[in-house]
């Protein structure tokens, strides 16, 4: 009697405790509940599993997130509806024009507001936004030293450094944001105007200039529309007119900043090679669309894709805009080459906009979170096919990417001639200076008077050492 | 002493009081009423105006807190004014020529469309109604559509083009500055239409009937008695357009961004130029003073000159 008690009791308390004890199983040991379970072939099941995790602690939390208009945060924003429904984070997106997103940020923070938990930043104000304070440093996140583990789809080391160099303090080596995107300059032509007149792609900036004469020169009209031998940026903002002089410059001989401490000025320790660069971009806009000097990047690339120019400078990001049928008219005629070489070799420069967390944010775990969905491995097929532009080796070397997006070849060249400028010992034009604003509204405003013929290139390159010298002097 | 003979000389005192205050409420009313308004438009106007002058003084960094600002005195206006990097000279003048040859065009413009539209037409309101829609369009979307429309291959030059044979580069240093003036002359002309043409309807007719009856041809009747009867509205309206053009940044940003170059940077992109790409919160205040004193004198000569004329049109 007493040993068959003693076994019910057992037995029920075998069934009973671990009820008591663990109301619910882990997510891991539940497996997926139905609502995750349709996402099932859209999404790995390790992800689900995680963000499952991640419903349970942090569901209910808004997201504010600063951005700008790109394609890369337009893929992100298509991919926004099922992080919401398996997260149960809301987000929203802030968004402005990039030349806008600095003011707008530090008035949010100064002002006190400071309501943004995730910030988009281009390379260009991230040193500055983390310099300032702003930025969390993503490394212990990444080492899952917080509340929040990083899934093995997510693999940082798969990002191109070339684009997490730009978020990656060179002092002490604190991640600030991962890469939503990122570009080189690239060539992009009209392969049929390039076959119909015999032409091969340029290998030089003399061959690059030649060639853009010789179109202008034919006084091709296509369509009512005559086109130009080339359009490139020119306009005195940020992203304009620097944009060019700030990668052509390097293919001079010439350089921008001391790599030491990335902001004493070095323009005029070899200042005709930066005289060169800017005399050289002079006579290609003369023989370009009419209106340069005034072009942003739309500018730019809107001139060329609409038919009126055969060749563009633009960023590879933008590529894709080119190829679409739906947006362009020549979207058939188009091909993509790196960038020729300068008499001193050949050289571009990485660009990137990364997303980081703010370090006033109250939600940083589910900020973590969203950038471990958006941007880890797991996620960049569907990210590509919305139109995001690839950022990881995986990516970028995928031959099955390579030949859906045919610029990724070119882009992949562009790497490699940015990775030359480093290996040379040079700082790109995003030095990591709280200055580098600052210096590329130099940039772009000399410039854009010495395109548009207010002064000489002689005198743009004195004004810009000038300029630069009483900014870190101050 | 009964209660009336004590209480006497009280009364004599109110009574003496009663006229002096009666004649102190008279005079003081008027401002007290007015005080609590002028306590806020002080508050809302005085104090921004009183820390952005103290700011001037000042070398500080936006985006970095008040307390890393240094006292520099003077500094930043001898910048301004002497220093080779200083724009500030370049974007007078460029402001100058742009409000004086805006508010010339729309001025001679708007009389014209006003004197039209002051006959009796046939759908007379539609047709005011219909000049006014570029003044109720944002800025912004007024930059961006002539950005696009004075593009080398846009509608502009395709007009002129067709018309005149003419291709002109709107996007080059000379042409930007009469292209941010024609832009403001379409979306500004309209408030002189219709400031203008309310002026029209209110001038009484008997006056244009004698002259006629006197012999006096239509230019003359224009010349001698439409134009000194309108100029107090004439003035009023170029004193609000020329504060208004006096601050211009929104459709010259999005057009030019102050570019090609500098062809187009007037006073409120040098501004916006100091504070959010240079970061120097004293040298853009030190400007924006200028700008406040430059409107300031203006505004005092168009004032002067309409009392002057008010007191010609009484004699």
């Amino acid at each position: 009697m007493k040993r068959y008690s003693f076994l019910s009791v057992a037995l029920v308390g075998l069934i009973l405790i671990p009820l008591v004890a663990f109301p619910t199983l882990p997510v891991a040991a539940q497996g997926l509940s139905p609502e995750f379970e349709k996402f099932k072939g859209k999404y790995t099941e390790e992800y689900l599993l995680w963000i499952a995790s991640i419903k349970e602690k942090y569901g209910g939390t808004t997201l504010n997130l600063a951005g700008f208009a790109h394609p890369g945060l337009e893929a992100i924003k298509k991919m926004t509806p099922d992080f919401e429904a398996l997260s149960g984070i809301k987000v929203t997106y802030d968004e402005t024009d990039i030349a806008k997103l600095h003011d707008k940020v530090v008035l949010d923070v100064t002002s006190g507001s400071k309501k943004y938990d995730l910030l988009m930043t281009p390379e260009v104000l991230a040193p500055e936004f983390w310099h300032l304070g702003y930025m969390e440093p993503l490394n212990p996140w990444l080492e899952d030293k917080m509340a929040v583990k990083t899934p093995e789809g997510f693999d940082y080391a798969d990002l191109h450094p070339g684009y997490t160099m730009m978020f990656t303090d060179f002092k002490d080596k604190n991640i600030y944001a991962i890469p939503i995107t990122g570009e080189v300059a690239l060539l992009m032509y009209r392969k049929d105007l390039f076959e119909k007149y015999g032409k091969n792609v340029p290998k030089t900036y003399d061959e690059l200039y030649e060639l853009a004469k010789f179109f202008t020169d034919q006084n091709i009209v296509e369509d009512g529309k005559r086109v130009y031998g080339i359009s490139f940026r020119g306009r005195p903002a940020l992203g304009g007119a620097n944009w060019v002089f700030s990668i052509l410059v390097f293919g001079f001989g010439g350089t921008l900043v001391d790599p030491a401490d990335h902001q004493t000025p070095t323009l005029t320790k070899n200042r005709e090679a930066a005289i060169k660069t800017i005399e050289y971009e002079i006579k290609l806009a003369q023989v370009g669309v009419p209106g340069i000097p005034a072009f942003d990047p739309y500018d730019a690339v809107n001139q060329f894709r609409q038919g009126f120019a055969a060749m563009c400078i633009e960023a590879s990001v933008l590529a894709p805009a080119t190829s679409d049928p739906a947006q362009t008219p020549v979207a058939d005629k188009v091909a993509y080459a790196a960038l020729p070489a300068g008499p001193a070799g050949s050289y571009n420069a990485t660009f990137s906009h990364g997303i980081g967390m703010t370090s006033f944010s109250k939600n940083k775990e589910a900020a973590y979170a969203f950038l471990v969905w958006m941007l880890g491995r797991a996620n960049q097929d569907l990210y590509l096919a919305y139109g995001g532009s690839p950022v990881r080796y995986s990516g970028l070397r995928d031959p099955i990417n390579q030949a859906r997006y045919p610029y990724l070849e070119a882009t992949l060249q562009g790497l490699d001639q940015a990775a030359a400028l480093y290996q040379a010992g040079l700082v790109g034009p995003t030095p990591q200076t709280e200055h580098v604003l600052q210096f590329i509204n130099v940039w772009a405003v000399n410039v854009s008077r010495a395109l548009s013929g207010e002064i000489s290139a002689e005198q743009a390159v004195d004004n810009i050492q000038r300029e630069m010298e009483e900014i870190v002097s101050k | 002493m009964n209660c009336a003979e004590r209480l006497w000389p009280i009364v004599t005192v109110i009574g003496h009081i009663r006229p002096i205050r009666t004649i102190f409420y008279k005079r003081a009313i008027p401002y007290l009423l007015i005080l609590p308004a002028l306590f806020i438009v002080g508050g809302v106007l005085l104090y921004p105006t009183v820390e952005l002058l103290r700011f001037s003084f000042l070398d500080w960094s936006f985006g970095k807190e008040l307390s890393t600002a240094e006292w520099t005195g003077l500094d930043n206006y001898l910048w301004l004014l002497s220093s080779p990097s200083s724009t500030l000279l370049h974007a007078l003048k460029l402001t100058l020529i742009y409000v004086v040859a805006s508010i010339t065009i729309e001025l001679l413009l708007g009389m014209v469309i006003a004197l039209l539209l002051n006959q009796n037409l046939v759908g007379r309101s539609l047709l005011v109604t219909g000049f006014m829609i570029p003044a109720i369009l944002m800025p912004v979307m007024v930059g961006m559509m002539w950005r696009m429309y004075f593009y080398q291959n846009g509608i502009v030059n395709y007009i002129l083009r067709t018309l005149f044979g003419l291709d002109i580069n709107w996007y080059s240093a000379t042409w930007a500055m009469p292209a941010v003036i024609l832009v403001e002359v379409w979306q500004g002309t309209p408030f002189f239409v219709l400031s203008l043409l309310a002026g029209l309807r209110a001038l009484p007719e008997e006056i244009f009937e004698a002259a006629e009856v006197d012999g006096a041809s239509a230019w003359q009747r224009f010349l001698s008695i439409t134009v000194p009867l309108l100029k107090p509205v004439i003035i009023v309206c170029a004193i609000i357009r020329t504060m208004w053009l006096l601050k211009a940044f929104d459709v010259i940003y999005v057009m030019y961004t102050g570019g090609p170059g500098s062809a187009t940077e007037v006073l409120g992109l040098t501004i916006y130029r100091a504070l959010f790409l240079a970061r120097r919160i004293g040298v853009s205040s030190a400007i924006s003073i200028i700008l406040i004193l430059l409107s300031l004198a203006v505004t005092f000569v168009f004032i002067r000159f309409l009392y002057r004329t008010k007191t010609e049109l009484e004699v």
